[in-house]
């Protein structure tokens, strides 16, 4: 019965009720934006913390490895020589190509660059990709690789080839998906703050001349036992992180910075646990900088919906006298008023869901609306505190009138 | 059937403007009479049928009903009077406009919880008594005022209650209306009930078995 009532009272005042609904939807909306915001860039951080979460270096080789005089010619590769040095260490880092990329006779000026899985992984969970997939466990006899918007027209399915500088046998290499415009990439990029997590994150949509290559070193690693050369022409460059191990003496820990100092050709150089600091500082400031505005704007929205619903009240608050008359007590009255709220934050919730899916499905890469568990969590919060401010402000305005006496 | 003894009531309590609406009033009311409450405004007329329709509670005084202590009850249980035991018809008809006659009056019976199909003979029962019986599927919002009380008093009789009260039930009604609602409650009246009606109508209290005239919040005269 009070539902019945409530969807009458609803009903009575549809113009008014419709633009609360509109006024909450905003909010909500807004809320979810905020909380997308939020989440996105702890999810990114979240993504390096298994890196940058040690103890150890980060190291920006820009120009690679100066190999120690007595490794010179001894056909090691650059990963084995950092492992030789630094043997307790854990080494996760991008590599250059000692060769070149052809397709048919024509070598392709391409960014290529080889990542190690950890960074694969990462990179997974954040590029877009418009054809073809992402890497795959693969056990093929083929190297994979993930290509860029290109003006070569290389695309899904596609074979380039690689030929070592050393070497004239041609390896080919399986386009298996080509990556949106605007996708991110694991690259050093050069911004504010130095160096973050988001300094190595690059968005490719920022630089339309350059075409880069994704190739995985498992398979390099899984071919190199047929082809010992796939693994000599990966060339530790760009980003290099160095995790010393958890138990570490000071005299190793000495030994191992002075061979990263002596022998690698930095540009850039910070202690993970700087990275890791600086990358909460980013974090926290770029939080700072929307979370206000979005939050003053939520409140100032949520505000005004208690005020329209005052007015609301006060439309009905005849019948709710007439309720009561006829023999509903105080509380009953209430329940229906709670009844009302309750239908309007449902109805609020259809309406933006459906906002929400009409604006992913009109905009998709414009908007920075997410769902999730945060998302989902605000908006409940925003609900409840919505559903006590307007129901105590409802209750006093329904106390101070003649509601509970005859003379209506 | 109901006894007031010394009851008060003073509203806005403690504050500059206290203002004593109700001293010291006593009364008895026994089924089958028909009372007439007179006196200007702000006697404290609306007040007391207030009190006795278990809308307000006195702030000191003994209401009891059937010589239960009305004071004792819970909200729930004067909810539950105003509904089975006790009718109310007020001059502004408190009718819910958007909703029919047919649902107005069965609004009582939808709130004692009485199932659809045993309120729709009661209903067209109710409405044929107070002449009602061909505007039941009309809104409120199109009938004269007439009519909109006789609707009233048809939803107030709908649970079958021991008293009516009525507050000015007339002070918005033509002369015949008037006659015809008046008419109404007597027959309700000679049907066994008691009619408490407060009015400042000289025709109407003539019409009533007993007067009970107040005067700032004081039964002046009982006659």
């Amino acid at each position: 019965m009070y539902m019945r009532l409530a969807l009458r009272e609803i009903k009575r005042s549809r113009k008014l009720f419709l633009f609360l609904i509109l006024q909450l939807c905003v909010t909500f909306l807004a809320a979810i934006g905020c909380a997308s915001v939020v989440s996105g860039q702890y999810w990114r951080y979240d993504a390096f913390k298994s890196i940058i979460g040690k103890e150890g270096w980060f190291v920006n080789t820009n120009l690679g490895l100066r190999i120690p005089e007595a490794d010179a010619g001894t056909g090691r590769s650059g990963r084995e020589i950092l492992e030789k040095y630094l043997p307790d260490a854990n080494i996760i880092c991008t590599y250059s190509i000692f060769g070149d990329i052809f397709m048919d006779d024509a070598v392709l000026d391409i960014d290529s660059t080889v990542y190690d899985p950890e960074l694969i992984d990462i990179m997974g969970a954040e590029t877009e990709i418009a054809e073809g997939r992402w890497f795959a466990k693969n056990d093929g006899r083929e190297i994979e690789a993930v290509i860029s918007q290109n003006y070569y027209g290389l695309t899904e399915g596609d074979v380039v080839n690689l030929v070592a500088y050393a070497g004239e046998e041609s390896i080919p290499i399986r386009i298996v998906g080509v990556l949106k415009e605007d996708s991110t990439v694991i690259k050093m990029n050069y911004s504010s703050d130095m160096v973050g997590y988001h300094n190595f994150l690059y968005n490719l949509q920022g630089d339309p001349g350059t075409q880069f290559l994704i190739l995985q070193e498992e398979d390099f690693s899984r071919l190199a036992a047929a082809n010992p050369q796939l693994k000599e022409i990966l060339w530790p460059q760009g980003l290099l992180f160095i995790q010393y191990p958890d138990r570490i003496s000071d005299e190793e820990k000495a030994g191992y910075d002075n061979f990263i100092a002596d022998n690698l050709e930095i540009r850039l150089k910070e202690t993970l646990e700087t990275v890791d600091q600086k990358s909460k500082r980013y974090i926290k400031r770029q939080l700072n900088d929307i979370v206000p505005v979005l939050l003053v704007f939520c409140i100032m929205i949520v505000m005004s919906t208690v005020c329209v619903s005052v007015i609301e009240v006060r439309q009905h608050i005849t019948n709710l006298s007439i309720y009561r008359i006829v023999g509903m007590s105080r509380k009953s009255c209430f329940l229906i008023q709670l009844c009302i709220n309750i239908i309007i934050l449902c109805l609020t919730m259809a309406v933006t869901a459906i906002a929400f899916i009409v604006m992913q499905r009109l905009g998709k890469d414009m908007i920075i609306w997410n769902t999730g568990i945060l998302q989902t969590a605000v908006c409940a919060f925003i609900a409840v505190v919505w559903m006590i401010l307007v129901f105590v402000v409802q209750y006093k305005v329904m106390n101070k009138h003649e509601l509970w006496r005859m003379n209506i | 059937m109901i006894r007031l003894d010394n009851i008060n009531k003073i509203y806005n309590k403690g504050r500059k403007n206290e203002f004593y609406a109700l001293i010291d009033i006593n009364l008895h009311i026994y089924p089958g009479e028909m009372i007439a409450v007179t006196g200007k405004s702000g006697a404290g007329k609306s007040t007391l049928l207030n009190i006795l329709a278990c809308m307000d509670r006195p702030d000191s005084g003994i209401y009891y009903w059937y010589d239960q202590p009305v004071g004792r009850f819970s909200e729930k249980r004067m909810a539950r009077m105003r509904n089975e035991k006790i009718g109310i018809v007020v001059q502004d008809f408190a009718l819910i406009e958007d909703f029919t006659v047919y649902e107005n009056v069965s609004l009582p019976m939808e709130i004692a919880g009485r199932k659809r199909s045993g309120r729709r003979d009661k209903i067209q029962e109710v409405l044929h008594i107070v002449g009602m019986e061909s505007y039941a599927n009309c809104k409120i919002r199109e009938l004269s005022g007439g009519q909109k009380q006789r609707t009233a008093i048809a939803r107030a009789i709908i649970n079958e209650p021991d008293i009516v009260l009525a507050d000015e039930p007339t002070g918005a009604l033509d002369s015949d209306n008037t006659k015809m609602v008046m008419q109404l409650f007597k027959d309700l009246n000679e049907s066994g009930k008691a009619v408490v009606i407060a009015t400042h109508d000289p025709d109407i209290t003539k019409q009533c078995g007993k007067i009970i005239e107040m005067e700032d919040g004081r039964i002046r005269q009982h006659t």
